[in-house]
């Protein structure tokens, strides 16, 4: 029964995602700014519907729903939802929208037609530290997914200015400058949630198997993806790594993050596998 | 009327593209200056050239505040002159280079038959000022800055035919939206006219009633003076008889004036009227 709810509450936030790109999309070619607040909120709306109906959820399993691909991939479009409107709320990129309604509609669409494979829960799956893993690695690879679009704006303005051509999106997106600086506050703020989600799993093994590294797969990916960063924070620091380099490496970066959420997963096991079953 | 066309006006800004874009030279480089800095308020401009060009383009952007204005010319002395009115600081021209460290915007207007920065000067003065982004405006003819400069990192070279040839895509576009702009015109000048129209038939009803009520008046009291015998309630009741006659002669045309339709010329209509009633002259009497 409770089930059954979480199932229509997720189809209705995919129905808020999908007609906030729908807005986006006509934000995106008409540029009427009332559009835009509208899909923004539309998001708004969804997140709420998802965060109750993942409320319900973990009520229902006894547990947080991150068990299995399907629950994995809705916590990740709610962690990406929730520090969207953050983003949006602080920063006020308009055309990120886009970017996270086609995300988090893509997303919702995955979750709503990959089967939900029952799963038993695992009791080791459970306690402070899981928690705190949990939270803190989804809503830092969030942020991340939130820098690679600001970075994909970026190239996009970048191309039209350094062609002369100006082109479609020049008057439709804002300065490089302010594109350049949203991608970097969104990249501090993941690499921060990141690291201290690196740590906290960290802890969590060493309290589970006894270690705090035992060379799985995703700890590997993860870890490299960490370093991309990393790396990345370190040039723009001392280099001056900034505009298109630190773009192109958010995009980077965020595809890493995809192979380590996915593709280790499906490709190559590891002590994380069941989680996306 | 005028609050009508203005708000006009703000209906075609709003609904065609006609003010997005840059139609004047100095105004296409500010706009660039503003997709590509976020703040200009926090930006410093360097001169290079002192001469009529570089003193229209500053007169631009200080009325888009920028933070500093340096300028390095080849004779000092109009650098200091050209900096002086603009409250900036003069340079001497071979610190152009180490310059570019602190600068963000270049202007470059000298009458130099050679470059006057190099890729090469600008990718060592890049790595100095760790990639933040550099904006050359070549105006100069030949020019200035060396094109191949554009292909860094992080800079970004506009010469004069570059900011032409927006200019003239932008008065192309502003031209297809002008169709739609005096769409809007031609709109709102009908509605305006089928208001003043409305207007208008107002008065003539009025005018019509005012002579027909003026003649009943003029040959009741003509009649009635020559019939002294009738009592002051007979007088009363042919009075308004006479009246009755008058109001229920005019009431269909009256009718008619009111209700033309809108797919009529109410102008035609009303002229007619006028001229049936002959009310224009006795206007002017």
């Amino acid at each position: 029964m409770e089930l059954q709810t979480t199932g229509t509450m997720l189809g209705f936030a995919f129905l808020l995602y999908g007609l906030s790109l729908a807005g986006y999309v006509f934000f995106l070619v008409y540029q009427k700014e009332r559009i835009q607040k509208i899909s923004a909120y539309l998001i708004a709306a969804g997140v709420l519907v998802h965060l109750a109906g993942t409320a319900l959820w973990g009520a229902a399993l006894g547990s947080l729903p991150v068990h299995n691909l399907v629950q994995s991939l809705s916590m990740a479009a709610l962690a990406f939802g929730v520090m969207f409107l953050y983003v949006q709320y602080k920063y006020n990129l308009k055309m990120l929208g886009l970017f996270a309604a086609m995300i988090l509609s893509g997303t919702m669409l995955a979750v709503l037609l990959l089967p939900d494979t029952r799963v038993v829960p695992n009791e080791i799956l459970k306690g402070f530290w899981f928690y705190c893993h949990i939270f803190l690695v989804f809503t830092g690879d969030a942020a991340l997914g939130l820098a690679c679009g600001a970075g994909i704006l970026y190239l996009l303005q970048e191309k039209g200015i350094k062609a002369k051509t100006r082109g479609f999106f020049f008057n439709r997106l804002p300065s490089l400058d302010f594109l350049d600086f949203v991608s970097h506050a969104c990249i501090i703020t993941g690499f921060f949630l990141l690291t201290f989600g690196l740590v906290t799993g960290f802890v969590y093994a060493k309290l589970i198997w006894g270690q705090f590294w035992s060379w799985d797969f995703k700890e590997v990916f993860s870890l490299g993806a960490w370093l991309v960063y990393a790396v990345l924070l370190h040039l723009r620091l001392y280099s001056g790594w900034r505009g298109k380099k630190s773009a192109v490496m958010t995009i980077v970066g965020f595809a890493v993050i995809i192979f380590t959420f996915l593709g280790v997963n499906l490709f190559l096991g590891g002590h994380h596998q069941e989680f996306t079953k | 009327m005028m609050h009508k066309a203005f708000s006009v006006a703000k209906q075609v800004r709003k609904e065609t593209g006609i003010g997005d874009n840059a139609v004047s030279i100095s105004y296409a480089a500010i706009e660039l200056a503003n997709k590509i800095f976020s703040d200009l308020s926090t930006k410093s401009v360097m001169l290079l050239g002192a001469g009529e060009m570089a003193e229209l383009a500053v007169e631009h952007l200080l009325s888009h505040n920028v933070k500093q204005i340096l300028v390095a010319n080849r004779t000092f002395e109009n650098a200091l002159s050209l900096a002086h009115k603009f409250n900036g600081r003069a340079l001497g021209f071979e610190e152009r280079e180490s310059a570019l460290a602190d600068v963000d915007i270049i202007i470059s207007s000298t009458g130099a038959t050679e470059y006057v920065l190099t890729a090469a000067q600008v990718k060592k003065a890049m790595k100095k000022r760790q990639y933040r982004t550099l904006f050359f405006i070549d105006i100069a003819v030949p020019r200035d800055i060396d094109p191949k400069i554009n292909a860094l990192s992080n800079a970004y070279v506009y010469d004069i035919d570059d900011l032409k040839t927006i200019v003239t895509s932008n008065i192309q576009q502003r031209e297809q939206e002008t169709v739609k702009a005096e769409r809007f015109v031609a709109e709102a000048v009908v509605k305006f006219r089928k208001w003043q129209d409305s207007l208008a038939i107002v008065p003539t009803i009025k005018a019509i009633n005012d002579k027909m009520t003026a003649i009943v008046e003029m040959e009741c009291d003509k009649t009635l003076s020559h019939l002294s015998h009738l009592s002051e309630s007979d007088r009363n009741a042919i009075r308004r008889m006479t009246r009755a006659i008058a109001s229920r002669a005019i009431h269909d045309p009256i009718l008619f004036l009111r209700n033309t339709g809108s797919h009529r010329d109410d102008s035609l209509y009303l002229n007619v009227t006028r001229q049936l009633f002959h009310l224009d002259v006795s206007d002017d009497q």
